[in-house]
Parts: C-alpha cells; structure tokens; sequence
C-alpha cells in the first residue's frame, strides 16, 4: 500500500460553536448515552475517534439538530463552508412505537424515571418485547453521511457530532426517543390516553404579590405578628448526621478529598464525638 | 432607659442599637441644620458600650465594632416615629417613611449567640423591642436544624476577605411551614435595613422579609455550628491547600480564611456544583410518603403482658401523596391523582398541569434515593408499597432523612420521634433499712442510705436480661414492645446487656441527681436515662412542696424573738439539705427574713453540736451593716465579727480571728482581694448574701468565691433566679458543683431550648434539677400572707463611705468644741447645726456641701436605696421615696433616673397644687413610673398613692406619727397589696440614735417630747456628745 500524502490541515476557529462540557477523558456521562457512544467507539479504532473527541472540545460543530429518525449537524472544519453531517435510519415507525408504547405504560418506572431525568435502565426490555432496540445494534445499522473529503466512515466530523449527540442524550434522555422516531409531547400524550388520562384545560398561573414595607401604622410597624405563637420546634432523632452530604452526591475531583473530614465535623457537631 | 433593636444586614452582620429616651423629646421639631437624616435619639456608640459593660457581662466588647446602619422608619413632622417601647402607645399620625442612620454595634461569627444569651438573660433594667422575641424563636429554627445536620458548609465571599460558613438547608415539610409563618410574623421594622448609607441617592430599596429571614437563619445556624464545633472538633490548619484552610476555618469562631485569587472562586465553584445539586426548583407540589406500621388484632393490644416483646406478621405500608410544599398539611393520596384525568385538575387548592406526571416525575427522582420503591414503580399505577419489617427500618433511620433532604415530604408515625421508643436506662432507689446502716459511720451520705439499682426499659417497661438477649436474637429493628412500636438498634442491646451484668460502678450523686432530674440523654453506660424511681429521702427531695412536707423546726434556744411558720419550714427545710449534703439557695421575697432563718440556722446547730466551726457571710458592703445588727438583735449569743476594711486583719491573724467567731461577716471584694487568705481558712458554711453577684462566671469575683473550702453552702438571693438561666447557673455551679454540667452546655442544652422556643421538656428538666435546691416564698402565696402583717417595716442598716466617715467625725469635732463655751441662744443654735450637718452627711455628702461632684458611689445609704431599688424595679412593683429635705430627694431622683433610666416623679413644697394632682394620676396609672420622690413635709399628708406597695423613708424624723402619715400615703384604703415599709439607718451614728428615740417613743405611745428637733436643745452636752459620736461600729 502506498503511502497516501495529505496536506496537514488545521480547522478554522469557531467562536460560538458548541463545546463539548467534558475537558478530559470519557465523553458522555450516563449508562445510556455511554452505550450510544460505545457502539461508534467500538466500530473504529482510528484517530479520527480522537480528533472528533478533540473537535467536540474546540467547539467545532455549530449546530446540531435532534429530529425524528435523523440527526444533522455543522462542522467546521479546514475549509470555509462547515461540512454538513447527518445520522440516521434510526426511527422505529408508528406500529412499532405503539408497541414500545404500550409496554411502556404497562409500568409507572418507565414514564417517572424519563420524567425525572433518567434513561430507565430496563427501558430495553421494554423494546425487546416488540424485538426493537432502543440502541442501534450497531454502528452500520445507522445511515451516516458527512459532505467533508474524507473516504473513511466516521470521519472527525461524525465522530465529533456522536460526542456532542451523547452529552445531549445526557441532558435529555427524551432526546434519545425522538431521535429514534417520537417527540417528547407525542409520547407523553400517548401514554397519558394510555392510561386513560383525559383532555386538556386551560392552564392557570397567578404570581406572588410584592412584598411592601408597610410603615402606616406605628404600632404594628415594631411587633410581631401573631403566626410568631404558631411556630414550634421538634428535635430531631437524627441517625445519620452527614445525611445532608450524602444526599449531595460525589464531590468535584478538587474538594473530594475534603469529604470525609467534612463528614468527621457532622459527626462532632450531632454527636459532640 | 434604651431600648434595644437587633438587625441582620445583607452580609448577615448582626447590628445592635438603641433607643435613648433621654434624648427623645416629644414634639421637638427637627433641626434642620442638622438635618442629615440621623436618627435624633439613637444611643451612640459609647452609650452602647457603657450599657453592655455594666448589665450584660457575658458580651466582650472585643467582639463587636462601631458601625452604622440606615432604616426607613415610619416619620412624623417631628423626626422618625419612637417604637412604642419608649413611649407606650403610640397613636401618632405617621406620613411618608424616611431614611434614618443609626449608631450600631455589629458582629457577626459566635458572638451572635452570646448576644441573644445576654438579652434573653438581662436584667429588668435593659428593654428591647420585639425584634429580640422574634430572633430568639428563629435561632430556634437554626438551632433544630444544626441539631438534625440540615446545615451546608460554603464560602462567603463579600469581596473583602471571605469566610468559610455553615448555611441552614431547610429540607423538611415542617422546616417550610415555619419559614413561612416566620416571613409572615416578622415585625416590619426589621425590614427596614437599607443598604449602606451614603450609596446614592436612588429609591430607597428594602429586603423582603423572605431574605432579611433566610440571611439571618443562615448567620444564627453558621454561629451554632462553630460553637458545636469549637468545643469537639480539630482540624489541622497551617496548610497550604486553600481548600483544606477553608475546611478548618469551618471550625474557628468567625471563619476567615486566605485563598489566592485563582484559587478562590475554583473552590467556590466546585463548592456551588456540589451542594448546589440538592437545590430543586420548587414547583408548588411534591411526592409525600406515609409509613404505615402493620395492622395489628385488637386483641394483641389487650395481649401485651402475655407477649412482652413482638414482631409482627405483617407488613408496613409506605403510601404517596402529593403534598402543597408551603402547605404541608395539603395532602392528596395517589389513587384520588390516578382517578383525576386532565391536563389541569384543582387539587391542594391549586390549579395543577397533568397532575399524574408530575406525581410519576417525583416517584423518578425518588426512585434514585430510596431502590426499593422499584417495586412499586413495576405497576402502572402505583399508590403504595409494602415494605417488610426490616426495609421499614431502613426507611425510617436512613432513607427518610435522605429523602426529606431532597424535599420530599414525609409522614412518619408518631412514635419514631419520641425519644422515649429508645432503649434507655431507668434508675431506681430505694431507702435501706434503718439496721443495714452503719450507725458508726459518723456523717453518712445520701448515697449511703440508699440503694440503687439501674434497670433496662423501653418506655415504661422495664427488661429483663432474657429480654433483651430475646430483642438480640430477633435482630429486628422495629418489634412491638408492650403495645408500641419501637426501633432498637443493636448497639444499645449490647450496651443494655453490659448495663445489667455490670451495673453502674459506683454511681455519683450527681450521677443520681441528673438522672432523677431526667437529663441525661447520654446517661451510664452511653444509653439515655429515661426514668427514675425514688422512695425515701431522695422522693422528699424532689417533692415540689419539700418544706410543707418536713417537720418544721422549732425556734431555737438562743433566738431573740419568734420565728414565723414560714420561717420555722424554711429552717427545717435548711438543716434537710445541708444533712444530705447538699448547698441550698433560699430565694424568698424581699422581707420576708433569709437572714433571720440563716441566723436561726446557726444557733440550732450549736444546739447539737457545740462547735460546729465558722460560719462566712459574703455580702455587697451595703448590707454588712444589716447582717451584724440582726445578728446582734437575734442571736446575741453568737460572737460575730466584720471583716473588712483597710485595717482588717491580716493573712497571719485571719485564722485566730476566725477561731474566736462564730460568724465571720465579709464583703466581695475582701474575698476577691484576700481569696489567697481567705482560701486556707476552713469555712464550716459559706453562705452569699445577694448571690446574683457571682452571675459572671468568668469574673474575677466569682472565681474566688468557688474557692473557698467550705463544708455547707447557701446562697441568699431576693430575685426571681428560675428565670435568670445564666445566673441560676452560676449560683448552683457554687452550690452543687458539677450538677448541671459545664456552663457551655448548660447553655446549649438547656438555657437555649427554654429560652428560645419554650422547650417544655427542658423546662421540666430545669425545674427538676434546680428545684429541690431552691427554696422561694414570696409575700403574695397564700401560705405566707396568712402569716404576715400586711405592712412590714424593716430597717435597713447602711454604712458610711470613707468620706462620709471623714466628714462626720470633723464635723462633730469641731461642733461639739464650741459647744463646750457656749450657752444660751448660742448653744440652741450650735446643736441644731450640728444634728442639721451630721444628718446631711449621713444622706449624702453633696447635701452637706452642695457642689457638682459624681452622686454614685459617695453615699451607703444612697448604695442601699440603689439596691433596694433594683429588687422594686424587678419585681415589677413600685416605691414612695421620702426625705426630708427636697435637695436630697433631688439628689436621688436624678441618681436612680441616671441608673435604671426610668423616669421618677418629685414632688416638693414648690410643686403647684395642679402639677400634683398631674403626678399623683400619672402615679396611679398602670404604667406609671417606678419611683415617686417626695418630701416629707410637702407630700406627709393628703395623697392616695396606693399604685406603690414600697415606701422608703431615706431619712428619719423624730416623731414617728409623722412618718406613719407618710406611709399611709400607700397603706390605706385600696392598697391591694402588702406594703414593705422600708427605713434606712447609718450604723452608729446620729440616725440609730433617732431610731433608738422613735422606737422608745412608739413603745411609750406618748407625745411628751414635742415635734422637730428643738427637744434637742435641752440636752446636756454629754447627752449630745453620745448621740452622736461615731461608735465603732459605722466600720
């Protein structure tokens, strides 16, 4: 095979691109949208994986578009018009989404966990039974295309548009739905109707009024008011006194080795040991 | 008087400051040329400063600086409305509010908590307004959540030099219903904080009620933290780390710390992303989990003595609701959302969007804190779940906590928070025999007439060894333990086991005391003490009525007089607790006789045994004169002597001196100054006249007086001390050391909860504690009233300053010389100046010779007037104060005007006839001023002044008919109350001489000598010399 020469090539800077919030290591935090990026990861093992890594960081891609059934984004790269990039072949058709949705419904987990935030993780077991998969299978079930010179599939542009994809996925596990084929709304009105959730009102708000400093009568102007009596105390039997900090979560890598002192001094405050 | 107001800043400084009303006048137009908005009649800052050094010694002035603060107070044509703390009522109009600057203290760190200590403990002479009542309920909020751990460190930083801080996290439904009654009972006032004065001319802005709270909250829980930490945790400083000074600066008492610039707002940052992750947007609704324990037979509940210890067969229900997040008492269970279909449903009295997905969407993120609920989420419309026995525990001890914190409601039985559903110890004690004591044991101890036996319980039942080894096998955490749900965790098992196989080695009085008091929540053996059963001595001694209940002593041999049976039960009620070991503090009313009882004391214990050894009175130098002659009145028998002054005995003499007496009668400052001496003396009784004086425990004064070696203890005190914590605490540190631990945590423990949030249980600690210690009669119990007359009078003997001694002997020296050559309408003349002089120089030396010089500190006569005055002014009852002459009353009218800042009313010969009848209403009013000077010649006759229940007469006239007129001012007809007629005597000197001749006078019932001085004139020489000479005993 004879060596191939390219012209080293640097992209042009972007100035709003979209930035990928991981600075280092692994890109995409969650259980689900690791396993969307595995599959691009595991296809190919070549550099372009990392530069697309390092295009995701630079802020490469300017716009990224989640569709139903298909992805299309903007790449910036070495020449001036950005590359245009598109994933697809990803949705599942009416039929198929009754399916997923019934099997949905059949479980309140499902719809409180994506409402919370999370990708139920047996949301597969929920296509599985209408023999779908939530994930491609793999990396060729998928139709990508970038516009760039590249022969290779993915190229840097692909694979930054997979990384940025999957932090996207990690805000927004419905993002990960609609891509494969049913918007937020859709899928929650269907299984609402599913559940026998009935019609839409109208929806009413009223704000809190503005609180005034009201200095027209003296008297009241210096007492309490009478809700004061209302107020009472319970002292609480407190079993697990760092339970303040364990509902926190980890700690950021710059104070995580502080957190265990930290929980010594909930132990000294409750327990004065 | 001031009146004080506390204020919380936007940086969460705490301002103290004050209303003056001697700068207030009514109706005074501002000044205009002065007009540059400041406050006309706040105190400033040295006024401050003077104020807290002298009534609130637990404040350090070190802690606060002078600063200044702007508030937008409701205005009149006359300046800035007064608060009605100053003026009573205040019906004035009030237009446009304005911006006022006022003089502050501020302070921020540990130095808050002191602060609403010192307030909450001050005498009655300090008044605040509202805003201190409304910070103490609210550090109760701060202080439950420091206590239950719902606190996040974090970093202020005000651009100047930042702080590492504790911030209140309020997670719990209770926690947002009390903030929201808080917000809603704040006294506007204290959202009148603007911003600092001088920025700009713009509208004037005011924090919400909702920031001013939460600001506030967030310094009180950051103060309570830092003195939890302050006293058990150590972090390592020093280190270069920013971060890892910020984690010690958690512990110190302000929470400054050093970060360079990049390193600064990287740990803000990684800080904000952590504990920022817990703060969920409110939406109005959230999910509210209610454990339900198994249903259980009603059969079982009668079947308890059959089956102490049960688990039980079914299993727990953990139901959802969705809950009004500011209205936790708003509940709707889940099956009423999964029937109610729609986009927007009324529900919790609010209009809700596709209510069912929000109550999915709250079981999603509660699916991330509490697994289990899995199961549950696995229908399609869940309502509730069952959880077994032990997953119910868990949810109690760990994930409801968790939950809670994430801001989900939840609903426990109400059980789980009684403490008393804890494994904990029960004490129980009981008298031995009469024949298992060792008669030959000469004093015997409490703890050797009793026997104790420490027992395991669950709330009331007690557990057997088996029991607990049966609780053991279980290993079940929540089982049913005489008719009621219990958890035990099995680190108390193991302790209980250890308790009944080794017992309590060797339990302590205090030990005993504590737990029959029911304070110990870390009790023998680390379990919590939960009861306590005594018979015998022990019973007697927490029995509220101890004194009714003990045989009353009878007079004893020796006294001079007739005890009253009040007195004969306080005698008795002395001897029970000095035999059991024990100090006592006899806290009767005023009059009511605390020295003729511990003067009775003495001489009956010489009844049984002939030399008990020496008894020390400490008492303010006002009152030393009072002590030698009731002494000498009563219980002639006893050899007393007074040690004070510049040529008392010295360290080498001290001990025959004391040898040779029976009561040794000192002032304060001899103890402070000669505690070296005075500590290698073996007292047998050591016994503190005015005992609030040793309130400060840090003071000098006080450490002397604990070191004292003294068999017996008693502590004489005429204030109320049950509701002076600070003080109460103090003076049983003296009685019973150790009984109420250390003086931190008597403060946090139990000082605080009563104080702040009226904690009942802690109040039923205290009085258990204290009570059996403290003996307090007063005039107004129907026990005592009965054997009362309904006017006492008393003598109050006072002593001569050193300049008041100078100026009389000169005086009769020089006067009685020229007597000697004089005869005729000369000698007339000379004794009338000489009695004249000698009476002015016992009142004051400023009315001998009219100058300016200081009032204070000149006159023990006026010292004693202060004194009295202070006990009037804290009972809350009021005085007629007589003179003779109007100068004198003058004199102290400006005195006690200068000391307690109230306003006083003097009427003399000049007052017009329509200003007296002014007074006299404004006297008889219910919120009339304290003190009411009069002369006795103007005002003897004609008034009806019966608001007062105290007349003083500071001065004596010859004829005591005159001087009963007075006081029949007040004791007459609709007098309610007992009248305390109150006469002041300088030891040795003219004035005894004139009581000595009113008294025989009175006993003669005859008027032969007529009124005034000019009976006088006819003595002889001698006669006079020995009326009035100095006798020793002025010391």
């Amino acid at each position: 095979m004879s060596p191939r020469y390219f012209k080293k090539s640097k992209p042009i800077e972007t100035e709003d691109g979209i930035q990928a919030r991981s600075r280092r290591g692994d890109i995409g935090e969650q259980w689900w949208s690791r396993r969307f990026v595995e599959v691009v990861e595991s296809y190919s093992i070549s550099n372009r994986i990392r530069r697309g890594k390092r295009y995701a960081r630079k802020g490469q891609v300017l716009e990224l578009i989640v569709d139903t059934g298909e992805v299309t984004a903007a790449v910036q790269g070495s020449r001036p018009t950005p590359y245009r990039v598109s994933i697809g072949g990803a949705a599942l058709d009416d039929d198929q989404w009754s399916r997923v949705e019934e099997a949905l419904a059949s479980r309140a987990a499902f719809v409180a966990q994506l409402l919370a935030g999370q990708m139920p993780p047996d949301i597969e077991e929920a296509f599985a039974e209408c023999d779908h998969s939530l994930f491609p299978r793999s990396y060729r079930e998928m139709s990508t295309r970038c516009s760039c010179p590249d022969s290779a599939n993915p190229c840097k542009h692909l694979a930054a548009v997979f990384f940025l994809l999957a932090e996207r996925f990690d805000d927004n596990p419905f993002a990960m739905l609609q891509w494969r084929g049913r918007y937020r709304d859709q899928l929650l009105e269907n299984l609402r109707a599913l559940r026998g959730d009935g019609d839409p009102d109208s929806p009413h708000g009223t704000a809190a009024p503005e609180e005034v400093l009201c200095v027209d009568d003296n008297e009241a102007f210096w007492r309490c008011g009478d809700e004061i009596d209302e107020v009472d105390f319970r002292i609480p039997n407190v079993s697990v006194p760092d339970a303040t900090l364990q509902a926190l979560g980890d700690a950021p890598s710059s104070i995580a080795e502080l957190r265990e002192e930290l929980s010594a001094l909930y132990h000294h405050m409750l327990t004065g040991r | 008087m001031l009146i004080f107001h506390l204020h919380f800043d936007a940086s969460g400084s705490g301002h103290l400051w004050a209303e003056d009303s001697t700068l207030y006048e009514i109706d005074r137009p501002v000044d205009s040329s002065s007009d540059g908005g400041f406050h006309p009649f706040c105190a400033d800052g040295e006024t401050l400063c003077g104020h807290i050094v002298e009534m609130l010694p637990i404040l350090d002035l070190r802690d606060f600086r002078a600063d200044r603060i702007q508030l937008t107070l409701p205005t009149t044509a006359f300046g800035p409305a007064p608060s009605p703390h100053l003026v009573g009522n205040t019906e004035r109009d009030v237009g446009e509010p304005a911006p006022w600057e006022v003089s502050t203290l501020s302070t921020r760190g540990l130095a808050l908590l002191d602060v609403l200590d010192a307030f909450a403990d001050a005498p009655a002479s300090i008044s605040v307004g509202e805003s201190f009542r409304y910070w103490r309920v609210a550090s109760g909020l701060a202080d439950e959540w420091v206590q239950g751990g719902r606190v996040l460190p974090g970093v202020d930083n005000d651009g100047q030099r930042p702080r590492a801080v504790w911030r209140g996290r309020p997670s719990t439904a209770g926690d947002f219903s009390r903030l929201q009654r808080l917000g809603d009972a704040m006294p506007p006032v204290l959202r009148a904080i603007t911003a600092a004065p001088g920025d700009g001319d713009g509208a004037i802005t005011n924090p919400s009620s909702r920031d001013v709270l939460s600001t506030a909250l967030d310094a009180f829980a950051d103060a309570l933290c830092r003195e939890r930490l302050a006293e058990s945790a150590s972090v390592s400083s020093g280190d270069d780390d920013p971060a890892r000074r910020w984690l010690a600066a958690l512990t110190t008492s302000v929470g400054h710390f050093d970060a360079p610039d990049p390193d600064l707002p990287e740990l803000e940052t990684a800080l904000d992303e952590w504990t920022g992750t817990a703060a969920q947007e409110d939406s109005g609704v959230r999910l509210c989990f209610r454990l339900h324990p198994p249903l259980t037979d009603s059969t079982d509940e009668s079947s308890d003595d059959v089956d102490k210890i049960s688990i039980s067969e079914g299993s727990w229900r953990l139901e959802f609701l969705l809950q009004a997040s500011d209205e936790p008492t708003l509940l709707v269970d889940a099956a009423t959302v999964w029937e109610s279909t729609g986009k927007t449903r009324k529900l919790l009295d609010q209009r809700l969007e596709y209510p069912q997905e929000k109550l999915l969407q709250e079981l999603g993120r509660a699916l991330q804190l509490f697994a289990p609920l899995k199961r549950a989420l696995n229908r399609s419309k869940p309502d509730s779940m069952e959880l077994s026995a032990t997953e119910a525990h868990r949810f109690l001890r760990e994930s409801s906590p968790l939950l809670e914190r994430s801001r989900f409601g939840i609903i426990l039985p109400d059980w789980w928070m009684d403490p008393t559903g804890r494994l904990g110890i029960k004490l129980r004690a009981r008298s031995k025999d009469r024949q298992d004591v060792d008669p030959a044991v000469a004093s015997v101890s409490i703890m050797d007439l009793m026997d104790f036996q420490w027992q395991v319980a669950l709330g009331d039942e007690t557990l057997s060894r088996s029991d607990l080894e049966h609780l053991a096998q279980l290993k079940m955490p929540l089982v049913r333990v005489g008719g009621r749900w219990v958890s035990v965790n099995s680190e108390d098992i193991e302790r209980g086991l250890a308790l009944l196989d080794d017992g309590v080695p060797s339990p302590s009085i205090t030990d005993v005391l504590r737990a029959g008091a029911g304070l110990d929540d870390n009790g023998p053996g680390g379990l919590p003490v939960v009861d306590a059963e005594f018979d015998g001595i022990l019973e007697e001694l927490f029995d509220s009525d101890v004194d009714d209940r003990l045989d009353a002593a009878t007079t004893p041999p020796g006294f001079q007089g007739e005890l009253r049976d009040y007195q004969k039960r306080g005698l008795a009620w002395l001897a029970f607790l000095e035999d059991l070991g024990f100090g006592a503090c006899l806290a009767d009313d005023m009059g009511l006789g605390k020295t003729i009882q511990v003067l009775a004391r003495l001489l009956a214990e010489r009844h049984d045994h002939p030399d008990p050894g020496p008894t020390l009175v400490v008492a303010p130098l006002s009152v030393v004169g009072n002590w030698r002659n009731e002494a000498q009145e009563f219980a002639p028998e006893l050899n007393v002597c007074v040690h004070h002054g510049s040529d008392r005995v010295c360290r080498e003499n001290l001990s025959d001196l004391v040898a040779e007496h029976d009561l040794v009668i000192t002032t304060y400052g001899v103890v402070r100054n000669d505690i070296e001496a005075m500590g290698e003396i073996r007292w047998h009784r050591v016994v503190l006249d005015e005992a609030q004086k040793i309130k400060n425990s840090t003071a000098q004064r006080t450490r002397a007086i604990r070191r004292l070696d003294t068999h017996h203890r008693l502590a004489l005190t005429g204030t109320p001390v049950e509701n002076r914590l600070v003080e109460l605490w103090s003076i049983m540190e003296f009685l019973n050391p150790g009984l109420m631990g250390s003086e931190k945590s008597f403060r946090r423990n139990i000082a605080r909860p009563v104080e702040q949030r009226g904690d009942e249980r802690k109040t039923r600690i205290l009085r258990r504690l204290t009570g059996p210690f403290i003996l307090r009669r007063l005039k107004t119990d129907s026990s005592i009233i009965s054997d009362l007359p309904d006017k006492i009078e008393i003598r109050e003997w006072c002593h001569l300053s050193e300049e008041q001694v100078t100026l009389y002997k000169a005086a009769t020296d020089k006067l009685l010389g020229h007597l000697e050559n004089a005869d005729g309408m000369q000698y007339r003349g000379l004794v009338l100046k000489l009695i004249g002089q000698l009476k002015a120089i016992c009142n004051h030396p400023r009315q001998f010779h009219s100058g300016d010089g200081a009032i204070r500190g000149r006159a023990g006569k006026l010292e004693r007037l202060e004194e009295l005055a202070a006990h009037i002014l804290e009972a809350g009852d009021r005085a007629l104060i007589f003179s003779q002459y109007p100068t004198m009353a003058r004199l102290i009218g400006h005195r006690l005007e200068d000391r307690f800042g109230r306003p006083t009313l003097l009427l003399d010969g000049q007052t017009p006839q329509k200003r007296r009848q002014q007074m006299i209403d404004e006297f008889q009013s219910h919120d009339g001023p304290p003190f009411f000077l009069l002369s006795l010649r103007a005002a003897g006759t004609g008034l009806t002044l019966t608001a007062a229940n105290h007349v003083i007469h500071y001065d004596r006239w010859w004829n005591p008919a005159v001087e009963d007129q007075a006081t029949d001012r007040t004791y007459r007809i609709g007098q309610t109350d007992d009248v305390m007629v109150h006469k002041l005597i300088c030891k040795g000197t003219i004035e005894e001489a004139i009581d000595r001749t009113i008294e025989r006078k009175r006993d003669l019932a005859d008027s032969v000598l007529s009124d005034g001085d000019d009976w006088l004139t006819e003595l002889s020489t001698d006669e006079i010399r020995k009326m009035v000479t100095l006798s020793d005993e002025h010391f």
